[in-house]
């Protein structure tokens, strides 16, 4: 579970032509609300530690990140924010050391590589994406090594560029970058991300090939892959959100506390560019929809993975249909597999392959029914199956 | 007081034991949308009880029921006593409370039927034999929707109300309306079968489209919340009796002096809505809310029914209300960004310049590490470089750190000077307007080319002058702080591992920095140890 604080929405310096947020910013009507007090007081409610979000974050002007900064280190011990990198400037750093501030930058790679993350014209796109890249290597010689966002696409991720992208995430992990988070292009109709999406055997070459460069990178990790098998052992005490049976309708994996404090949902699933609210309760409707649909259907039936991967993130979903299965099923079909015989070979059990997984999928349909649910790991423990 | 009116005076179980009675869940398309319709919704369902309640007291209907909160039964009760009415326990159900995100609360929902005193016999006699025919006919349901209801329960339908009334309606084929009431609603969210066929929704290619529209599909819309002008379940979306029914009862209530109350639902009545079903998920979508309903059948069949007005409504950025200033739109093809579609992708698909062989050459492991070095360079001196001015980098190689100069402000005008004639020829493909002024050759040339009164700043990498002699090295050096009025200098990765650091750089090739460096600098205003 994360909180994202979204101080001034979706607002933001750039305009990467595939962002989920377009849709939402450009059919804004009025410009959001904001105040410092709603927002602590947001936060304070809701007890958890949270990233500065946005939109981008790093437009807030600095008094106030600094009070943000200052309440989440004494609330929390920790702060983090998640930027496109080209705002920060010294000061920032300063601000970053100060308060224990973890930074997430999104870059898709080097100068044109990251093109998709449009600025308004080459120039500024050249621009901002070369003080991302300076602010990232700043961030590493000053001990900050920030985690880096990765978005596969076109742009990136196909052809010959694939190995310039390895090269370059060869040399972010030579200054000291550790974590690198791969995000699949979510496909949405109010943007640009059509033209740029890779088909099914593009997405798994590329993820093939990065966890084959992560073998060869010592101390360097993709989060995804560790996830995944991590899932396939039943151990996501702490698996990002896209694992975890989300709900469009109240998006548990992501709680948005806007500007003015109120709460929002994850931008992800608002597919026809309106900001629904959080309806106040979960469901499982979709869950228990796909496991009982054909595969040719949209559904998931049948699927050895489902217990992992549950359909995965409603914001990717086929046809921008929160109802039917991700789009990147097959993707993320071929690498459950991958690791799934490597686990086998390893002498470990994946749950996929447990005599048991029909007991666990019908106990955690059960619980859906009753709008509740569990983790894989509560839930093998509880029952006994042995996974890992 | 939550008190919601489903005109279904069914026992819960039986007969239509899979019949969904459970509020939806509901998501506001915003707060403006939730503030404003929040209260109105209460006042309509308010109003519409008591249209209810004062029907079954005159008779004009013998049966009705409602939902009812186990902390709301003696404010049911308090309305019931005066009008001499009776409440028969239905049955209950568990639901999560409307407003609780607790996943583990549930309260039971009690059901009751409404009748008159009198009649009361009535209605025991047809709950007891289960008798659906009978039980319709008290609750006043036209004959037609009697007997789809009926034959719909029969087929093994299990679903929320909103889709038997489609499923109906998408039979039946557009419906036309001409009371008054009906059509001012329609009027007002310019729908009407005039519009139907420009009505598209792409859904994929098991869509089935029907693009009918009338007040009677948003009413079945949003009856599960209780808001609706026909109380009972309507069996098409054409069907005549339905349609005077559900006009009287919205005269009825403004004659109540509910004339807010029906105004509301008239135009939440008008508002575009979709509806669709998938898998066995029911999703109704308006300019002011969604709401999902879940049934247990999977039915592959995906039926997408859009209001006419939706598209173009919504595309408008209006609606049926000032509270619309909240929703948001899918702009489509139409939209900016669409609009640079092509030149994005174009560009992205055009070559990079990311295969310059000769990063060793200039002290660094790869090209993407010289090129951040570079990056890191004008990010330091971003500030100083923002006032404008000329600006040549003394080992420009292909060019990119000069690229990202001239990209700071347009007040820069930027030369290059290198050693490699091959570097040369990358930096003026990569800067062809500035292609004069970026020459091959060393520091030794540079005031022969400078502009008229020198550049504003050099850009040196002090490591390139370690090899000479020390008789040219002091000469190079004069020559740069003779041509610019600041110098700027900066280290590789090789410099940096061989002299420790950037100071350490700097005093190797006589240089001191006019300000001491942060820790984490790899560039330094410089000038001439003395
Ligand atoms: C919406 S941004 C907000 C925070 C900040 N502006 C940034 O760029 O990191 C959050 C993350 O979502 C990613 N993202 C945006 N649109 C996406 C899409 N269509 N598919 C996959 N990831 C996307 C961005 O690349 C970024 O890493
Ligand atoms: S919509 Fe996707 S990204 Fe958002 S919380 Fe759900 S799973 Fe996570």
């Amino acid at each position: 579970m994360s909180v994202e604080l979204r101080p001034l929405g979706d607002r933001c310096n750039i305009q990467c032509r595939y962002c989920y947020q377009e849709g939402t910013r450009h059919a804004a009507a009025a410009a959001p609300r904001y105040s410092l007090p709603g927002m602590l007081a947001a936060l304070e409610e809701l007890g958890e530690p949270f990233v500065l979000f946005g939109g981008e974050a790093l437009l807030v002007r600095d008094e106030d990140l600094e009070t943000l900064f200052a309440y989440g280190l004494e609330q929390h011990g920790i702060n983090a924010i998640q930027t496109n990198g080209a705002l920060i400037e010294a000061h920032h750093i300063d601000l970053f050391r100060r308060y224990r501030v973890r930074v997430g930058i999104s870059l898709d790679g080097p100068g044109e590589l990251n093109l998709a993350r449009w600025a308004g014209s080459a120039g500024r796109t050249r621009r901002a994406t070369a003080r991302a890249e300076a602010a990232l290597d700043r961030l590493c010689r000053e001990g900050l090594a920030p985690s880096v966002i990765v978005t596969l696409h076109r742009g990136n991720a196909a052809g010959e560029r694939l190995a310039l992208l390895a090269g370059w995430i060869r040399h972010l992990h030579a200054i000291g970058v550790q974590r690198v988070r791969l995000h699949l292009l979510e496909v949405d109709t109010h943007n640009d991300s059509q033209g740029l999406r890779l088909n099914d055997a593009e997405n798994l070459h590329a993820l093939r090939s990065l966890r084959q460069l992560e073998s060869e990178l010592p101390g360097l990790r993709f989060d995804l892959f560790r996830e995944m098998r991590d899932m396939l052992l039943a151990r996501d005490a702490v698996s990002s959100c896209v694992w975890q049976a989300c709900d469009s309708y109240a998006t548990r994996g992501v709680r948005g506390v806007e500007g003015g404090g109120e709460r929002s949902n994850c931008g992800r699933t608002h597919k026809g560019g309106v900001a629904y609210l959080a309806a106040p309760r979960r469901g499982y409707e979709r869950q228990l929809a796909l496991y009982a649909t054909p595969q040719e259907r949209g559904g998931c039936a049948g699927c050895r993975f489902f217990l992992m991967c549950k359909g995965n993130c409603p914001g990717t979903a086929l046809e921008g249909d929160w109802r039917l299965r991700s789009e990147h099923c097959a993707t993320w079909y071929g690498l459950f597999e991958d690791l799934e015989t490597e686990l086998a070979a390893a002498g470990e059990q994946p749950l996929s392959q447990s005599p048991r997984r029909a007991a666990c999928e019908a106990e955690l349909t059960a619980l859906w029914q009753a709008g509740l649910d569990e983790s894989l790991q509560s839930l093998t423990r509880r029952l006994g199956v042995a996974a890992a | 007081m939550s008190l919601r009116l489903l005109r279904l005076p069914l026992a819960i179980g039986a007969p239509a034991p899979r019949l969904q009675l459970a509020a939806p869940r509901l998501a506001w398309a915003g707060r403006v949308m939730q503030a404003t319709w929040t209260p109105r919704f209460e006042a309509v369902r308010a109003a519409l009880l008591a249209v209810e309640l004062e029907q079954l007291a005159q008779g004009a209907i013998s049966a009705s029921a409602v939902d009812c909160l186990a902390g709301d039964v003696s404010a049911l009760t308090a309305l019931l006593r005066p009008r001499e009415l009776a409440a028969i326990p239905l049955g209950a159900y568990a639901a999560a409370p409307p407003d609780s995100a607790d996943p583990a609360a549930v309260v039971l929902n009690y059901r009751f039927a409404l009748v008159r005193r009198e009649r009361l016999p009535l209605l025991v006699e047809a709950l007891a034999a289960d008798d659906l025919e009978r039980l319709l006919q008290l609750a006043a349901f036209p004959a037609c929707c009697r007997a789809a209801l009926v034959r719909a329960l029969a087929a093994g339908e299990d679903l929320p109300l909103a889709i038997h009334a489609h499923g109906a309606a998408s039979a039946a084929g557009p419906a036309s309306w001409d009371s008054p009431a009906f059509s001012a609603a329609g009027a007002a969210s310019g729908s009407g079968p005039a519009s139907a066929a420009s009505s598209a929704l792409a859904a994929g290619p098991a869509a089935a489209v029907n693009a009918a529209a009338s007040p009677i599909e948003a009413n079945a819309l949003l009856q599960p919340l209780g808001i609706a002008a026909v109380a009972h379940v309507p069996c098409s979306a054409a069907c005549t009796a339905s349609q005077a029914l559900g006009c009287e009862r919205l005269e009825r209530g403004s004659a109540a002096g509910h004339a807010q109350a029906m105004a509301h639902l008239r135009a939440a009545l008008a508002w575009p809505a979709s509806y669709s079903q998938r898998n066995g998920i029911a999703e109704v979508q308006t300019a002011a809310l969604r709401l999902v309903q879940e049934s247990a059948r999977r039915e592959p069949q995906l039926t997408y029914r859009w209001h006419p007005a939706a598209a173009a409504s919504i595309a408008a950025g209006g609606g049926a209300d000032a509270a619309v200033a909240d929703r948001t739109a899918d702009t489509g093809s139409a939209s900016p960004i669409a609009a640079g579609h092509s030149a994005g992708v174009a560009a992205i698909a055009a070559d990079t310049d990311l295969d310059n062989p000769a990063a060793a050459d200039y002290g660094f492991a790869s090209l993407h590490a010289w090129r951040m070095r570079q990056a890191a360079v004008v990010w330091e001196q971003s500030r100083r470089l923002r006032g404008g001015g000329s600006f040549i980098d003394l080992a420009c190689g292909d060019g990119y750190l000069l690229q990202l100069v001239e990209a700071e402000t347009r007040r820069l005008s930027v030369f290059g000077l290198d050693r490699s004639e091959a570097q040369i020829a990358r930096a003026q493909r990569r800067l062809p307007h500035r292609s004069l002024c970026l020459r091959h050759g060393d520091i030794a040339g540079l005031a022969a080319q400078a502009p008229a009164g020198g550049y504003d700043f050099a850009l040196l990498r002090p490591e390139d002058l370690l090899p000479l002699p020390e008789p040219e090295r002091r000469h190079s050096l004069r020559t740069v702080f003779g041509a610019a009025r600041q110098v700027l200098a900066y280290a590789s990765d090789q410099a940096l591992r061989r002299h420790g650091s950037l100071g350490g750089l700097l005093t190797a090739a006589g240089l001191a920095a006019t300000r001491t460096p942060a820790a984490a600098d790899i560039s330094a205003e410089v000038q001439p140890l003395p």
